[in-house]
């Protein structure tokens, strides 16, 4: 009997494991389903901005390497302040690691993260103006309101 | 009725609106989110247009008499319960 | 018991919390509308703690311009955040 997916209570991890209802979903579906899910919850977590996008791409993108706050200011012809906070988020997500310098540096190596930022590159390729509204989706603002009057400090 | 009491009543007349429209837009978030935060704040902007009102009429400016200021605890406790409520349910952790 | 002084002091509690709490999101995540919100709650704060201060100082000072200034400038940065960053 096939039950309704419930955002608030599955995970994306659930459908792995999901009652007779997987039996009539192909098994790439489901898993090309999961993936998306797992991009957008990505999306919406840690990159905040079209800003955050950009500086993700470009620091991903081999050979990996440290940046400094003002190389990035530079490429990416934002503001220190925006950067600061786009690094700031990136950090406390573990999707960057602070170097001893005060350099940044992609945090790869870690699998499920490199998959999923060579997913959203992909996909950015594929279908930018679908990745940039998924960044920039109305009502996540009023979302994103609301949670920040989060007492303790979890990932929206 | 003197011009400073007539200044009073205009400003706070001024005061209940904008308060009263605040609360407004909270109910339409309320809305569009369905997250009951925001209904908690309509509800409290809705008894601050309120407070204001009371304080206005009385003529109490502080509302130290007219008890006004229970209007702005219930609006305030509100609030506190609003964002109480944001952080108190754990959601079940994801498989990450 | 000053009942009314200690029901301010606890909404320039609450309003300076909400304000520290958007302040905070604000700093992560640069949205305008954060911006204007915590804005407005620090003005609130400020309009309670005038109103405490007021009551306390009872016949001595008349701070209603500057509660009132406080608590209107609160509101059009609310409403102007409301107004023009949500989409």
């Amino acid at each position: 009997m096939a039950r309704a997916f419930d955002p608030g209570v599955d995970s994306p991890g659930c459908f792995r494991h999901g009652p007779a209802s997987s039996a009539t979903v192909s098994p790439r579906v489901a898993i090309a389903v999961t993936e998306m899910l797992e991009l957008l919850s990505f999306i919406r977590r840690s990159v905040r901005s079209v800003w955050a996008l950009e500086l993700l791409l470009l620091i991903r993108r081999p050979p990996v390497r440290t940046w400094s706050t003002g190389e990035l200011v530079v490429e990416l012809r934002a503001s220190e302040a925006v950067v600061n906070g786009v690094l700031g988020g990136f950090v406390r997500d573990g999707v960057v690691a602070p170097e001893a310098e005060g350099g940044f540096r992609f945090a790869s190596g870690v699998a499920a993260l490199d998959e999923i930022c060579e997913a959203l590159a992909e996909t950015y390729r594929e279908r930018p103006t679908a990745v940039i509204k998924a960044i920039a989706a109305p009502d996540d603002q009023l979302t994103t309101l609301a949670a920040a009057f989060r007492l303790r400090d979890p990932p929206p | 009725m003197t011009g400073y009491a007539a200044m009073t009543f205009l400003i706070a007349g001024a005061l209940g609106a904008g308060y009263a429209i605040s609360g407004a837009f909270f109910l339409r978030f309320w809305v569009r989110t369905r997250d009951r935060f925001f209904g908690a704040l309509a509800a409290a902007f809705a008894l601050m247009a309120a407070n204001q009102v009371v304080a206005a009429y009385t003529q109490t400016p502080r509302g130290e008499d007219s008890r006004a200021y229970l209007l702005r605890l219930a609006a305030f406790l509100l609030i506190i319960l609003a964002v109480l409520g944001k952080s108190a349910p754990a959601k079940p952790p994801r498989s990450e | 018991m000053n009942w009314p002084v200690l029901i301010y002091l606890l909404c320039v509690a609450t309003s300076a919390l909400c304000a520290g709490l958007l302040a905070r999101a604000y700093f992560r995540a640069r949205t305008r509308l954060l911006l204007w919100t915590a804005v407005g709650f620090a003005f609130f704060a400020l309009n309670n703690l005038l109103l405490a201060i007021d009551l306390l100082l009872l016949p001595a000072v008349d701070l209603s311009l500057w509660r009132q200034a406080a608590a209107g400038l609160g509101l059009l940065a609310l409403l102007y955040g409301f107004i023009w960053e949500v989409r």
